[in-house]
């Protein structure tokens, strides 16, 4: 067992490496009545090809198969999942995103009984066709949900308008075509590659100590051979898809979605270079620029406006999203404002403020035990700890901002996805 | 962690709450005011959005928002919301621990210094706000109430309670309020803050572990040095649906949306409230309520079918995304549920089960200033309960008091926003 600890804000977890092969993160938090537990697979939307080391061929799956499985998982022979939570009074829940899924429940109160429930359910799979079809309905409700949903669908039409071959252009609950094609044999497939524990960690935070975590990890876990998964790297062209698509729903203001999509050499971005990524949106179109009040004041755009360095394995890029009347007059702005500020550099005086604010925004999280179980688990599937983006912050150098900036924003690699109002 | 909050009355119906938390990350200020729903309800909309984005001191966002930058990137909110028939006007600020500063700078009382400006010192000079700046605020507002729409669960919802609620308050239509809103003028607004200022409920929330004397020393200031006649905002409860209305709006969707007004047979916000909390969660709560068990889990008819009580209005709102072909399906079994309440057949494990988790969730407030502050916004003209004594009182229910309860509920609208078959 391993104290990883961080001086300045007095904070400190512990790292295990648990006998079964799983890696267990415990933070424990003095004067909190919650704890907060997650249990997570490096598995999620986008892992439609892969193989074990060894196998001669890739596996193709269904779109949608992590998200489907996530649901499934919930069920067993006996009593389903929320059925024995329903005996703890945790609150469980479980999301799938592009490359991971989690399972997490929060309590005040028998958090034994609830951790052993959330180990034991996640690594006891009971999947059968007749439970798989009773789901199609469900998560076919669920993808329609999302089809209505103004500023999903402008994000995935962007996705679908960038990428041609990267599934990250797919939805991460599939199609309702794809699930029909979802069997229990495949779901069985997906789990015995993904939710080997050296594939997965499990994080806890709050009012928990090491020892309780340890002594019902090793009463419920079986020891695992750790197994080698390769994700297939898909020859992603250089250039967009599409420069400009438009799709039509019911919203009251035109949707924009703006992408610029970074070229990737490495499969996956440090955490250095996610940071510099915060700072320079924060540069470019931070609510202290002059340029993001004109965009408000203009009426181009409202307080809907946002942005975003998105990023996984095998893809990368720069998201702004909003209202707007005028999506192309958006468009131009951003360009012609990210092409002045690669030209002239980000001022040292704007980095201060920018850094300082960030910073800010990190010690904020330390507050919150689900932004600390979470923030755990991805810094863990990139090798890194949850520490360590504030000692990045304070070290950061605006030449290094400014050198990323230059280098990582193509602006005319781009598209552009619009949703209007139906006819 | 076991924390009291202090109450202290720092003027003429104007409360200060004070929750301190050892150790925490942030610190947490609020001021919150509370005035009747159908008084210058545009007037009130507009000002959550002009008093966030400007003041006298700094006359523009982008000053504004530097300012929030200097204090480590203290977080700010404004918004206004419906409390009962009265409206919340809640501006926060959000700042790091003191102690966590790189510069060792109490930035606690700059974070208040700032939301006290904006308030009290806003962007106006001769009985009127700024009418350049007004112009941008009433065009944020605008697009705001308008993109509504665009989550349509949020859009059923607000439709259900427009039609059901049309002859109270509550019922504000969309449609008045936009309107409301392009009327405002400078003087008007000038008005609304000025009567807001003298008669709202006023309760101000501090929560963290920042040094509590200078912060309240800045309060008294402030808020003791208006003339005030606060006027009690009252709420209008129905106790009974007499019949049942039904609307159908069409749209093209891919999910069609069905909404469920009921009346709980409150005569108050808390007349019964522990009952119909528990009664609430068991029939549409959690993952073991009866509207998950059965309308999702059992029939597959959707992804999500839950209710919610509105305490301060007396109502109950079942929500569910369906295809549009079943509807009936859905409808009939969300009343064979509630037939289930009524008749006293559910389980003992499933009332167990939900009282737990309503608990369980109420123990976990007093961890994070945010928590903390979030909780006690829903109090502002009310004696301020803990979250231990919600427990309490939630522990205290039984089945006979939940079957009672569910007896008293009445479907008043069904709301259903259709989408075409052929999209589905």
């Amino acid at each position: 067992m391993r104290e990883i600890k961080n001086e300045r804000l007095g904070e400190r977890y512990y790292e295990i490496d648990h006998k079964s092969g799983l890696k267990i993160l415990v933070y424990p938090k003095e004067n909190y009545a919650s704890a907060y537990a997650m249990f997570g697979t490096r598995y999620g939307s986008i892992d439609t090809d892969f193989r074990l080391q060894g196998e001669k061929s890739f596996t193709s799956v269904p779109e949608g198969i992590a998200h489907f499985l996530e649901h499934k998982l919930f069920e067993s022979e006996e009593l389903d999942a929320f059925e024995r939570y329903a005996k703890t009074g945790a609150s469980a829940n479980a999301y799938t995103s592009f490359d991971r899924t989690c399972y997490l429940f929060s309590c005040t109160d028998n958090f034994k009984a609830s951790l052993e429930i959330l180990l034991d359910f996640v690594t006891h799979p009971y999947f059968t066709e007749a439970t798989v079809q009773k789901e199609q309905g469900i998560i076919g409700q669920e993808i329609q949900m999302c089809r209505d949903e103004a500023g999903w669908e402008s994000l995935f039409a962007l996705l679908r308008a960038m990428y041609h071959m990267h599934p990250v252009r797919i939805d991460i609950a599939g199609t309702v075509e794809s699930i029909a094609d979802i069997t229990a044999d495949l779901l069985y497939t997906c789990y015995n590659t993904f939710y080997n524990l050296s594939n997965m960690v499990l994080c806890v935070a709050g009012n928990v100590n090491p020892d309780e975590v340890l002594e019902v990890a090793d009463r419920v876990l079986q020891k695992a051979e750790p197994v080698e998964i390769e994700r297939k790297f898909h020859e992603e062209p250089r250039e967009v898809k599409e420069a400009y698509v438009e799709e039509r729903l019911a919203v009251a203001a035109p949707i924009f979605s703006l992408g610029f999509k970074e070229a990737v050499e490495t499969p996956e971005r440090t955490l250095k270079e996610l940071i510099i990524s915060n700072v320079i949106l924060e540069a470019v179109c931070g609510k202290t620029t002059p340029f993001y009040t004109e965009l408000l004041e203009s009426g181009l755009c409202n307080t809907s406006f946002d942005c975003e360095y998105f990023a996984g394995y095998g893809y990368a890029a720069w998201i702004f999203t909003g209202e707007t009347p005028d999506a192309r007059a958006v468009e131009e702005k951003l360009v012609g404002r990210i092409r002045e500020l690669q030209k002239t550099g980000i001022a040292e005086k704007d980095f201060l403020r920018i850094r300082k604010k960030l910073y800010g925004r990190t010690v904020m999280q330390f507050n919150d035990i689900d932004t600390i179980a979470n923030g755990m688990v991805a810094a863990h599937f990139r090798g890194e700890s949850i520490f360590d983006d504030a000692e990045i912050l304070e070290n950061l150098t605006v030449d290094e901002v400014n050198a990323r900036l230059r280098t990582a924003i193509d602006t005319d690699c781009r598209s552009l996805a619009v949703i209007r109002g139906k006819e | 962690m076991s924390v009291t909050p202090q109450v202290h009355e720092i003027g003429d119906g104007v409360r200060l709450l004070h929750v301190h938390t050892e150790n925490t990350k942030t610190t947490c200020i609020s001021l919150i005011l509370l005035t009747p729903l159908c008084e210058n309800t545009a007037e009130n909309t507009v000002l959550a959005s002009f008093l966030a984005h400007s003041s006298e001191k700094y006359p523009t966002l982008l000053e504004v928002n530097e300012q929030l930058e200097e204090l480590y990137g203290a977080a700010f909110s404004s918004d206004v919301s419906k409390l009962g028939e009265g409206y919340r006007l809640r501006l926060s600020v959000t700042c790091i621990n003191d102690r966590l500063t790189l510069g060792g700078e109490k930035i606690s009382t700059e974070a208040l210094r700032l939301l006290l400006d904006l308030l009290f010192a806003p962007l106006c000079r001769n009985g009127a706000f700024d009418a350049h700046q007004l112009q941008t605020e009433i065009r944020l507002c605008a697009e705001d109430i308008e993109s509504e729409l665009n989550d349509k669960r949020a859009y059923a919802l607000s439709q259900m309670v427009e039609y059901m609620c049309k002859e109270e308050p509550y019922g504000l239509p969309k449609s008045e309020l936009l309107e409301g809103v392009k009327a405002v003028t400078p003087e008007s607004l000038y008005t609304a803050w000025q009567t807001l200022l003298r008669t709202a409920a006023i309760s101000v929330q501090v929560v963290g572990d920042a040094d509590f004397a200078p912060l309240e020393e800045m309060l008294r200031a402030r808020f003791g040095a208006i003339e005030r006649t606060p006027r009690p905002v009252e709420t209008v409860f129905v106790e009974a649906a007499e019949d049942v209305s039904e609307f159908t709006e069409d749209m093209e969707l891919n999910q069609s949306k069905l909404v469920l007004g009921f009346r709980c047979g409150m005569q108050n916000a808390d007349d019964n409230f522990f009952a119909q909390r528990v009664m609430a969660d068991v029939f549409g709560g959690g993952p073991y309520s009866r509207l998950f068990m059965h309308v999702r889990e059992k029939l597959s008819l959707c992804y999500y079918c839950s209710a919610r009580l509105d305490r301060r209005k007396g109502i109950l709102v079942v929500q569910s995304g369906i295809e549009a072909k079943n509807k009936q399906a859905a409808l009939d079994e969300i009343l064979k549920q509630l037939s289930v309440m009524q008749n006293g057949e559910f389980t003992d494990e499933e009332l167990a089960a939900s009282k737990a988790a309503l608990c369980d969730a109420y123990r976990g407030v007093n961890d994070t200033p945010e928590s903390v502050d979030a909780y006690y916004a829903q109090f502002v003209d009310t004696p301020p309960q803990t979250p231990e004594a919600m427990v309490a009182g939630i522990e205290a229910v039984d089945r006979a008091a939940v079957t009672a309860a569910a007896k008293r509920m009445t479907l008043d609208t069904v709301y259903f926003l259709k989408g075409g078959e052929e999209h589905a």
